[in-house]
């Protein structure tokens, strides 16, 4: 674990709040249908820095996680209101491009989905969809990006391989590969080890610590000790509502809220 | 111990039915065999028929493929075009309830009433005469249900996970469904496809109306010309011929129609079973 | 419903109420021995002995539900809690120990002529255990101002007796024996202190001084 911390190239000590914002939401809410799943979020989430929600079930923390990329966008019902900001800019107004935002914003969902292509199609699906390269330079950009999720050395003897030959883990570290192609600045993961067994856990979670100097890292898990293990910063969320946003360790020893406190303690209902 | 032989009694009663219907399948492909096999030769399969039930079937095989595969041509991109819009545009409301309620209805349509609806529109109406094109259309009304049946099926079996990844990578829909849904869902809408064109294949009522008389001596040269077909000339033969020859023609064209049909059908199987070992792993 | 982490803290914290029993009446024998002139020391270093074998079980039973449970938040500041008041206790019972062998070291006897200061300093430093006991038993962390309230009375008992120690021209051994007593009653009342500040912060998360 390293102490030391990046901030535009200078090494400074190890603390999340002089970090940049990266996403800020301001007043934001969220509807499906009648029901109201967000309710007023304001938020920043730190460049460079892991940072997870956590909260029992149904509580809005998936929603929030794809409120980043506006994949809630794809559910009829969803009406939302209020601002989302990424490095300033409000993604939540009306001519913002959602398909340009989505190429700046990786995500890795819970079950490990890589599409029923060989490894190497997989990886190139984005840049080829971008048209970002072709031949070397895509040759380049899939091995780039397969190191990046601690994969290469894995698998570069068998790109051309169907991608569902490999191990659930390999599979995960394969989307997160995927995710990583087109070059984002924001990762969004969504319970990404809850489908693994402990070792390929503890590989996906050693990667996000890494991702987290080139990438900003948000994930959601109800895994606590994964986000008390991975995250700097963790959000408590409870009905819709962020109960408690704070840095890891004041989280997890120190809880201001009495509802954070009994989620962690495992006392709650 | 009462209970326990009505159930034994139940057991062989089902055995029995099972038994019959497992039986009846290679009992008709055995007696089509052991009667056409006689008939199969060169001259049969090249030969044109003359004389009523003299002669081969060369235009009557070339008549049902190039029916089936330019109903097909028809048939199948509609099909697969619908479904597309029905598994993944239409919400679920009464306009697309009510499409659903028509292709299901379509589908158990008797198809003399789709022959004769061919006749009068395409054949009359539209002046297509009895001929390959008004007989592939008519097929392909009865073919549609069933594309659009499978291909949807074979859509929604996609894992929305696909969908989700390639939307969250900056992909519209339609490159989604393009370039990740389609090619997940190939196999499933091809199965879809075949097991229309074995349907069509053996369809009787609706080329007698549309397509032609069945007898024809040649091979159609154009979309307008009368196409025979084998179930057309089966039928013609085996109702109308007088001698024993004729009866073995029929029966020996059923045995060309039969593995045109097992063929297909063999190879719908076999595509399934392929897709489904890839989607199992 | 209790938890399955509750019944192992519920365990340390017998086993510290044991450690704390044993501590007192270590502290109160050896007291008495020293005043008295009673030869406590075997019973005291035996208690002392047993305190520290608990303690060394309080130390395991702890990484064990640490290991196993993974507490966090208040379960988590309990534990530290706890694992720090068993070193306090420990001390306790060696202090009083040691309160027990002084006068077997120094040899020849004679008492001061006045011991009233160092007889109340001694109830003042049971006061404080008990009320450290409290603390373990209750965790009512209100009790802190009461605990500071004490802590400060030993602490001005120590200096008026180190005080007048200090002007003392006779009886140079046994003026070392009090001396080191006082010494040893202020450092136990100095732990007493630290196992209130210790509950106070597994309560409320918010960390006190009294030093």
């Amino acid at each position: 674990m390293s102490n030391t911390y990046m901030i535009n190239g200078d090494a400074a000590a190890f603390s999340p709040r002089l970090a940049l914002d990266k996403v800020v939401f301001k007043g934001f809410n969220l509807w499906y249908g009648d029901n109201h799943v967000l309710k007023d979020i304001d938020i920043a989430i730190k460049s460079n820095v892991v940072t997870a929600f956590m909260g029992p079930s149904g509580c809005g923390k998936s929603t929030l996680l794809r409120s980043i990329d506006r994949m809630n966008d794809i559910i009829p019902s969803c009406k939302t209101e209020g601002d989302v900001y990424i490095d300033g800019r409000n993604i939540y107004e009306p001519d913002e491009d959602v398909y340009e935002l989505r190429k700046t914003v990786g995500m890795v969902f819970q079950k490990p989905n890589p599409f029923p292509m060989s490894i190497y199609d997989n990886i190139a699906y984005g840049p080829r969809l971008h048209k970002m390269a072709s031949g070397e330079g895509l040759d380049k950009i899939v091995e780039e990006s397969l190191r990046g999720a601690v994969l290469w050395d894995e698998v570069k003897d068998r790109l051309q391989e169907n991608a569902f030959g490999l191990s659930g883990g390999q599979q995960q570290r394969v989307c997160i590969a995927r995710a990583l192609s087109i070059n984002p600045d924001i990762i969004l993961m969504d319970e990404p080890c809850s489908a693994l067994d402990p070792i390929a856990t503890i590989k996906i979670e050693a990667l996000m610590r890494e991702l987290k100097d080139k990438y900003t890292v948000v994930l959601v898990t109800h895994n606590l000790q994964q986000a008390a293990r991975v995250s700097e910063m963790t959000a408590f969320m409870y009905i819709g509502e962020i109960i408690e946003f704070g840095a890891t360790s004041d989280v997890f020893e120190n809880p201001q809220n009495e509802l954070t406190e009994n989620y962690i303690t495992g006392r709650f209902g | 111990m009462k209970e326990a032989q009505k159930e034994k009694a139940v057991r062989g009663l089902l055995y029995v039915t099972v038994g019959l219907s497992i039986v009846i399948l290679p009992i008709i492909v055995v007696w089509v065999i052991a009667n056409g096999v006689g008939a199969i030769s060169l001259g049969f399969l090249t030969g044109r028929p003359y004389r009523f039930e003299y002669g081969g079937i060369f235009p009557q095989i070339m008549g049902s493929i190039y029916l089936v595969s330019l109903c097909t041509l028809f048939g199948a991109p509609l099909g697969i075009a619908s479904a597309i819009y029905l598994s993944e545009y239409a919400s679920d409301n009464v306009v697309t309830r009510t499409v659903r309620f028509f292709t299901e209805t379509l589908a158990g349509m008797p198809s003399i009433v789709i022959g004769l609806f061919g006749l009068e529109f395409l054949v009359y109406y539209l002046k297509l005469k009895t001929s390959l094109l008004a007989g592939a259309i008519s097929l392909s009304f009865m073919m549609l249900p069933w594309t659009i049946r499978a291909s949807e099926e074979a859509i929604n079996v996609v894992p929305k996970e696909y969908r989700e990844a390639s939307l969250a990578m900056g992909a519209t829909k339609w490159q989604t469904i393009l370039r990740v849904v389609l090619p997940a869902a190939i196999p499933g809408i091809m199965t879809g496809v075949l097991l229309g064109m074995g349907k069509a294949i053996g369809e009787t009522a609706v080329v007698w109306l549309t397509a032609g008389s069945g007898l024809e001596a040649f091979v159609p040269r154009t979309l307008k010309s009368p196409t025979g077909s084998l179930p057309m000339y089966i039928y013609l033969i085996a109702t109308q011929g007088h001698t024993a020859e004729g009866l073995q023609n029929a029966f020996g064209a059923s045995l060309v129609l039969l593995v045109m049909f097992l063929a297909m059908s063999v190879s719908a199987l076999f595509i399934r079973n392929h897709y489904l070992r890839r989607l199992g792993s | 419903m209790s938890r399955p982490l509750d019944i192992g803290l519920n365990q340390i914290k017998s086993l510290l109420i044991k450690m704390g029993r044993l501590s007192m009446e270590a502290l109160e024998l050896s007291l008495k021995g020293f005043f008295d002139g009673e030869g406590t020391y075997v019973q005291t270093r035996a208690w002392s002995n047993t305190i520290l074998i608990l303690s060394e079980e309080v130390e395991d039973r702890a990484t064990d539900l640490m290991a196993l449970h993974q507490p966090m938040a208040s379960d988590l500041r309990t534990l530290k809690a706890y694992i720090k008041i068993a070193y306090d206790l420990e001390r306790f019972g060696r202090y009083a120990m040691d309160i027990s062998e002084i006068r077997n070291r120094i040899g020849e006897w004679e008492p001061i002529p006045d011991e009233e200061g160092f007889r109340e300093m001694g109830e003042k430093t049971k006061e404080c255990v008990t009320m450290s006991l409290e603390f373990i038993e209750t965790m009512n962390e209100r009790l802190m101002w009461d605990m500071s309230k004490l802590e400060a009375e030993t602490d001005q008992l120590y200096l008026a007796n180190l005080g007048r120690l200090s002007e003392s021209e006779e009886h140079s051994k046994t003026i070392i024996a009090y001396l080191l007593t006082i010494r040893y009653l202020e450092r136990i009342a100095d732990h007493a202190s630290y196992i209130s500040e210790s509950i106070s912060y597994a309560v409320t998360g918010k960390r006190v001084s009294l030093r």
